[in-house]
């Protein structure tokens, strides 16, 4: 039941939540009510036990944990040409170490995190849970072509501060 | 590696603390169900103390509202006053709620008599007597 329900209800926290520290920990409250529940009263069908632990992620979050103030959305042109400029920024290539160094993924983050909670939240939906830009947005209730700049303006800054020099073309 | 890959590390690396998984959650939700903690037990247990406080204190002040209003008929309420009938004022308070359980009490008496046939006491010339300090309780009951 984890596995079928982690992504989307990591996805809605992180999406909804106060402050980002506190995800794991809501989580954690979530799947301990519910393992207590199918311990005491039985094992429960997929879309019913999704609609329960929504149910009681909506509860937690309202009672315990507070809900973010939505910022407001920039409303950004869907020209089609963003998307693409994106997709050719994550495509450049890079040296393989990029990806090791502990040092150097901890000041992307924090530089990520400068830019604005919704930005990270963002990075955390499309790039840690997967979902794709225009679900990403749905989930943050702004507009695809605004996450879209958002995460491209992002990835370009970040290389050009950090891989001015070592970036090649794919 | 990618720029996207990249990203995709740097998402997973800075989301551990946030995020740890399905399998690091299950982890902690085991721990916790066996432990019967929950991370935010300290919260609930002190609201639920706050709210029986308040609720205590709620239900005392209405009871104390309504008994010095004379709405409840407290048993014994003189006795816990350490006052008698005929010491009380009559325009206290407790003294209405007295003089209404008193009436309570020979009207259930009167009943009583005329159950074994005798003759009914007259209830508010009873009360007079007893306010006036005339006639106590006991020489009531004896009558």
């Amino acid at each position: 039941m984890y596995g079928l329900t982690y992504r989307y209800l990591a996805a809605y926290a992180l999406s909804r939540i106060k402050h980002l520290e506190d995800t794991d920990d809501l989580l954690q409250t979530v799947y301990t009510a519910f393992y207590k529940r199918i311990r005491s009263k039985g094992t429960l069908d997929e879309a019913s036990a999704r609609k329960l632990l929504t149910t009681s992620v909506k509860h937690e979050l309202s009672r315990y944990y507070g809900t973010r103030k939505k910022e407001r959305d920039r409303v950004t042109l869907d020209d089609g040409a963003t998307r693409d400029q994106l997709e050719h920024e994550l495509a450049r290539s890079l040296p393989d170490f990029a990806g090791e160094d502990a040092l150097l993924l901890g000041d992307l983050w924090e530089e990520i995190g400068r830019r604005g909670d919704l930005t990270q939240r963002l990075f955390l939906l499309h790039f840690r849970l997967g979902y794709t830009l225009k679900e990403s947005a749905r989930a943050l209730g702004m507009t695809e072509a605004s996450a879209t700049s958002r995460i491209y303006r992002t990835v370009a800054a970040l290389r050009r501060d950090y891989f001015a020099k070592e970036d090649t073309q794919p | 590696m990618t720029m996207g890959e990249l990203m995709t590390k740097t998402a997973a690396f800075g989301s551990q603390n946030l995020l740890g998984g399905p399998d690091h959650l299950l982890t902690r939700v085991k721990a916790g169900a066996a432990g019967g903690q929950r991370r935010t037990a300290k919260l609930r247990r002190s609201f639920v103390v706050l709210a029986a406080a308040a609720a205590l204190l709620g239900a005392l002040a209405i009871t104390a509202f309504a008994g010095a209003m004379g709405w409840i008929p407290f048993p014994d309420l003189y006795r816990m006053l350490g006052v008698g009938w005929n010491q009380m004022e009559d325009n206290t308070p407790q003294y209405g709620v007295i003089q209404r359980q008193l009436g309570a009490m020979l009207r259930d008496w009167n009943h009583q008599r005329l159950e074994h046939g005798l003759d009914q006491g007259n209830v508010s010339r009873m009360m007079d007597a007893l306010a006036a300090g005339d006639l106590t309780l006991e020489e009531i009951y004896r009558m």
